[in-house]
């Protein structure tokens, strides 16, 4: 043969070689979740009364949620949504990868018993689950730092009221109007994915945490 | 031509046919209420907090209850109520969503129409128990009698469950 023929055959090798690895190079991309947002590694109280560091879940896939004990129609539906996905998790052998965060954005009222109580009466699974508590100066940075809206609404015997905490009266409460979310952080701490909260479909949220279980740290 | 008898005969006539008209046309029954598939969320009963700054801080868990009201009469009814044994204090309660937000409201009564129904369900209408005095726990029953304004009291028998049935 002559050697054109070869010098042919060598080019076209490696043309195609470098259109698999361009093709490689897109998928991956098209296939990557974004990136929101890094959570910051600050200090917490688990249930147990225990200072929890976010940053303790760093290298695993953490599914983060935030509620107050007191919710009694969104906040019970995005905890029963992160048991469903725990007990799939559990199924798929991923328990040891994944890691489940709850951090109340009511610190005032959901002490370390009281999200233990909570918990418990919901069958949760501590194993890779912790619930936070902590300083509520702390608690109000991270709902900024992860986009939380949270409002708190006064009501007296019922009704709405335009009260403060000054005011006073034994039938005095609130409830706090917030963002119904849910998010998926990878092993860098990166949030990655944003699910709707009490309405996450057990279906996608595995979707993605498969893939960022399968995203290796430092990748 | 007409005679006073004849009048009389007629009027008789129209009067019977209008007696016998009135048997047959339909009464208005009223309402007829009936509750379907209560259940309510587990909950844990509050942990004897002091009061704070004149709140009740800490001590009023909550849960809420779920069924559906149908109304089988011919009239409409509203649900202006309830209440239970389990809780300090229960109240009708809206969560609307604006976007991703869930807002929550009291709501001082809601309408049955006639031959209608209205869904209690999670993000939407639902009963609040206010104040546990004890534990929801999961396969547990208790009573919530619904208060209407033209039924009057209608216990029912709640489940507790983690989810809609």
């Amino acid at each position: 043969m002559p050697r054109w023929f070869w010098l042919g055959v060598g080019i076209g090798l490696l043309f195609v070689a470098a259109a698999g690895a361009v093709k490689i190079a897109l998928d991956a991309r098209a296939e990557s979740l974004p990136v929101y947002m890094t959570i910051p590694d600050w200090p917490f109280t688990d249930q147990e009364g225990h200072t929890f560091w976010l940053g303790q879940t760093r290298g695993r896939v953490v599914v983060l949620g935030m509620i107050y004990t007191h919710c009694p129609d969104v906040c019970p539906l995005i905890t029963a949504r992160m048991r469903e996905i725990q007990q799939q998790v559990a199924t798929e052998g991923l328990s040891d990868q994944v890691f489940f965060v709850t951090i109340t954005f009511d610190p005032e009222r959901d002490t370390p018993e009281v999200l233990r109580r909570y918990a418990r009466a919901r069958r949760v699974d501590f194993t890779n689950w912790a619930f936070l508590t902590g300083d509520p100066s702390t608690i109000r940075h991270l709902t900024e730092v992860l986009g939380i809206y949270t409002e708190r609404v006064y009501v007296i015997n019922g009704t709405p009221a335009a009260a403060t905490p000054e005011t006073s009266g034994s039938e005095l409460t609130y409830f706090i109007n917030h963002t119904d979310r849910i998010f998926l952080v990878d092993r860098q701490g990166r949030v990655r994915a944003l699910l709707p909260g009490s309405r996450t479909e057990l279906k996608d949220a595995m979707e993605k945490i498969r893939r960022l279980v399968r995203e290796r740290s430092g990748a | 031509m007409f005679s006073l008898r004849n009048i009389r005969s007629r009027s008789i006539t129209v009067l019977l046919g209008l007696i016998i008209a009135a048997c047959a046309a339909p009464a208005a029954t009223g309402p007829r209420i009936r509750v379907q598939d209560a259940w309510a969320r587990p909950g844990a009963m509050g942990m004897g907090h002091e009061m704070e700054q004149g709140m009740s801080h800490g001590r009023e868990s909550t849960s809420a209850v779920y069924f559906v009201v149908v109304n089988d009469g011919d009239q409409p009814d509203v649900l202006t109520g309830a209440v239970s044994d389990v809780a300090e204090r229960v109240e009708l309660h809206e969560t609307r969503m604006e976007g991703d937000v869930a807002k929550m409201q009291p709501v001082p009564r809601v309408e049955i129409p006639a031959q209608g129904r209205v869904e209690f369900k999670p993000r939407g209408l639902h009963v609040m128990l206010i104040g546990l005095k004890r534990d929801l726990q999961v396969g547990e029953t208790f009573t919530l009698t619904l208060q209407f304004e033209r039924s009057g009291e209608i216990p029912v028998r709640v489940s507790v469950k983690e989810m809609a049935p």
